[in-house]
């Protein structure tokens, strides 16, 4: 069931109302009950897998909290295992014996669909049984709440990868009917459906076009696709993660923030603390710290750093062209990291203001057009599609763009405009209004409302496309 | 109370615009005098007075010019080709000049070897509006029908993509363009790369929809006293389809057998002499202007002898 269809609205409806009549002590059931049918809307036998981890997780848990000394970690590594397992079965084992068979030997295929939002509540699962381990939460209790920490219907499939410390404790919590957050969490949900049926589906069409024939493409083309891309996965995540904290929101809970503005970061690293921040964080808390953080040498906090976006690059994917997309962003940063010093020394040497607008304006651009070269990478279907695209983008093959039909240019101009849109709204007022109560801002609030509903019947492509993140 | 009135606010606010929005791009729509939307607004126009109507792909639009048609036969004639069409399109084409245009005497259809999988016309059923209201005329795909297309009437608007706004637009902006006879040639250049799909020996699908459609043609016409011709345009003899495609002898052989079952005339162009020469020809599938122009010739003759009930040559006919 996807955010964008008619399905998930009469869904969430429901599902709303029902859990607004409901006492408190019925809704964790209710809301267990509609997760499972969310999800087993898509492959529902795939809902044995997650049953599955969601056992093992339980009882590790309560196992962890209750051990001592070696049994402790134990457990941990066998609850990590069981996840990591499941990982490697669906998502990454046919991408190993297809290297493997490379190199000569004829190992068969799995012919198995990735389940949806694997890596996302596997993810969520760890950060759950580590917490326990470092004793930072208890060990949950109570079955039924704990799969719905897994489970929660807005933020399964792709996250934000939440923590136990946000999530248990409003489990717990009565959640009565609360205006300002029906308000809140229904504008956050509408600007969500705007950035994916607006702005990234409509993008989705040039790019999907290019990016399957690279080579029958100019530079132009090649460039302006790969821009388009950059604003389309942005539209197309941050949406999903709007409907999904706007969603969780209506219903009284918060959720932690996925996006911040990420495209205007003036570096690699702060585009990391603005992007998809509940995965970067959780590598950060997860696996940076417990490979030793910065608190090491030079060269291995350097390793460190490379590590972490590396393997990042592989939870995206089981391809090599994701693992390229992560290690080229692991270079970026430790290439930061080096430089860092004779930047700041060039800086005095030519008494550059570093805080000047136009300073930040230029290191806003280079990030964006950094992140944006290395967007071919991830969504080219392959390592070959890949350099072809850099390489003819390198060639300065520019001229116009190429369509039989001028329609496409018109799809063009409009496209630009809803991106200028997108940046001045975000860069100038949507957080104030999105954010406002129903004392706070109301008349803009209905300006919004109206332009944003009436934007989306206008000017949605309503074609059912998936979330880009879906397949992760 | 005061979320309530929000909600009540904004949404008819928003479905007021969105309604309005509607309205005026059906408008637009109506006026438009591009691609599918030109040729439909023609063939759907009464006054027009269509004598023969050439449908087809890309291989009618681009290759039969109906001045010449006109000048031999001295009928008005009207190229409604589209580019990339399906049976499913030509069918809906036909369908509606039937039904508005009382002079029509002759069709010509062009048979391609790869339009009958009318799931993949690119003349999806939301490009009909505001046309499809009427079920009994035209054909849907699987599992839909004009009233499951136009759920929410106020709304159309939410249905069309780019291209129908972009179309709606030129409708507003510039009502009065004429779409004059239909034709687009392609330019007089050098032969063009053969297709690089005709360079695999591939299989060609076929669904049995799009066999049904072509006999519902057929008896459309026929019921209508309308004389259908069935036609081949050529395709450059080096790179000829039934050189590649696996299976082109036995769709054109089916098509050949449903032709004479019914008696409906087919003309097959495929070994015209001008076959063999590549100055004729944009690409391989596809004659240049100077090409167009010798085989509209060949076409209107053709259609000249047939309309006068002259003999014409047992190569090019099968009854």
């Amino acid at each position: 069931m996807l955010f964008n269809s008619l399905e998930f609205i009469v869904f969430f409806i429901v599902v709303t109302s029902i859990y607004f009549l409901l006492p408190h002590k019925y809704r964790w059931f209710h809301l267990l009950a509609a997760s499972c049918y969310f999800y087993m809307a898509f492959v529902p036998i795939y809902i044995l897998i997650l049953g599955g981890t969601i056992v093992v997780d339980y009882f590790a848990g309560i196992w962890i909290e209750k051990a001592e000394g070696t049994n402790r970690k134990l457990f941990l590594i066998l609850s990590l295992a069981a996840n990591i397992g499941v990982l490697a079965v669906f998502k990454y084992y046919n991408f190993f014996i297809g290297n493997i068979n490379s190199l000569g030997l004829h190992f068969s295929f799995l012919k198995i669909l990735l389940p949806i939002g694997l890596s996302f509540h596997t993810f969520q699962a760890m950060s759950y049984t580590i917490e326990v381990y470092r004793r930072n939460h208890p060990a949950e209790k109570h079955f039924g709440i704990y799969a719905l920490y897994v489970m929660f219907y807005p933020q399964l499939v792709a996250g934000p990868i939440e923590r136990p410390q946000n999530m248990f404790h409003q489990f717990y919590e009565e959640h009565p009917f609360n205006a300002d957050n029906f308000f809140i969490g229904f504008k956050m949900m509408l600007w969500g459906m705007f950035k994916k049926v607006v702005i990234a589906d409509r993008l989705a069409i040039m790019v999907n076009n290019v990016y399957s024939h690279p080579q029958n493409y100019n530079s132009t083309m090649l460039a302006l696709a790969t821009l388009f891309f950059a604003v389309q996965i942005y539209c197309d995540f941050s949406g999903y993660s709007g409907i999904a904290i706007g969603a969780a929101r209506v219903m009284g809970f918060k959720l932690m923030t996925n996006f911040n503005k990420p495209y205007q970061a003036k570096s690699i690293d702060e585009f990391w603390k603005r992007w998809h921040i509940s995965l970067s964080t959780w590598f950060k808390d997860y696996l940076y710290i417990s490979l030793g953080g910065n608190r090491v040498s030079i060269p291995r906090w350097y390793l460190n750093l490379f590590i972490v976006f590396l393997i990042s690059g592989f939870w995206h994917g089981a391809n090599w062209t994701f693992i390229i997309w992560g290690a080229l962003h692991g270079f970026y940063i430790v290439f930061a990291n080096i430089t860092r010093s004779a930047r700041t020394r060039f800086n005095k040497l030519l008494h550059i203001e570093r805080t000047s607008r136009v300073n930040h304006f230029l290191q806003i651009v280079t990030t964006f057009l950094l992140v944006s070269f290395a967007w071919i990478f991830f969504r080219a279907s392959s390592v070959n599609d890949c350099f072809c695209i850099i390489k003819k983008i390198l060639s300065n093959n520019w001229g116009g763009l190429q369509d039989e039909t001028i329609f496409l240019k018109f799809s063009y101009v409009l496209s630009f405009l809803l991106i200028l849109f997108l940046f001045i709204s975000e860069y100038r007022f949507i957080d104030k209004i999105i954010n406002a109560k129903l004392s706070e801002q109301y008349k803009r609030s209905v300006v919004f409302g109206v332009l944003v509903l009436a934007g989306i019947l206008v000017l949605g492509v309503f074609q059912n496309l998936s979330f880009i993140y879906f397949q992760f | 109370m005061k979320l309530v009135k929000y909600f009540v606010t904004i949404i008819i606010a928003a479905l007021i615009i969105a309604g309005g929005f509607s309205f005026i791009i059906n408008k637009g729509l109506k006026r438009s005098s591009i691609d599918f939307y030109g040729k439909i607004n023609y063939v759907l126009n009464e006054k027009t007075n269509v004598d023969i109507l050439l449908v087809g792909s890309s291989r009618i639009l681009t290759n039969i010019d109906p001045q010449i048609i006109d000048s031999i036969t001295q009928l008005r004639s009207y190229n409604a080709g589209l580019n990339a069409a399906t049976i499913k399109t030509c069918y809906n084409i036909i369908a509606a000049a039937i039904k508005t245009q009382s002079h029509l005497k002759y069709i010509i259809l062009n048979i391609d070897f790869n339009m009958f999988k009318p799931e993949i016309d690119p003349y999806k059923d939301a490009y009909y509006y505001p046309y499809t209201t009427d079920n009994n005329t035209f054909v849907y795909s699987n599992n839909t029908n004009a009233n499951t297309i136009h759920k929410i009437k106020i709304l159309d608007v939410s249905t069309y993509d780019d291209y129908a706004k972009y179309a709606a637009l030129r409708g507003l902006i510039s009502p009065t363009q004429n779409t004059g006879d239909g034709f687009f040639p392609h330019a007089e250049q050098g032969f063009a790369r053969p297709d690089s799909i005709l360079l695999h020996s591939v299989a060609e699908n076929y669904s049995e929809i799009g066999q049904l459609l072509l006999e519902k043609i057929i008896t459309l016409c026929k019921q209508k006293n309308i004389e259908l011709m069935l036609v081949v345009a050529p395709y450059q003899k080096d790179y000829a389809p039934v050189l590649f495609i696996k299976n082109y002898n036995e769709i054109l052989g089916w098509v050949k057998a449903m032709a004479m079952k019914n008696e409906t005339h087919f003309f097959d162009y495929t070994q015209l002499p001008l076959a063999g020469d590549t100055s004729y020809f944009y690409n391989s599938w596809h004659l240049n202007i100077k090409g167009a122009m010798a085989y509209s010739i060949q076409v209107g003759n053709d259609l000249k002898q047939f309309i006068t009930g002259d003999n014409i040559p047992n190569s090019k006919i099968s009854r």
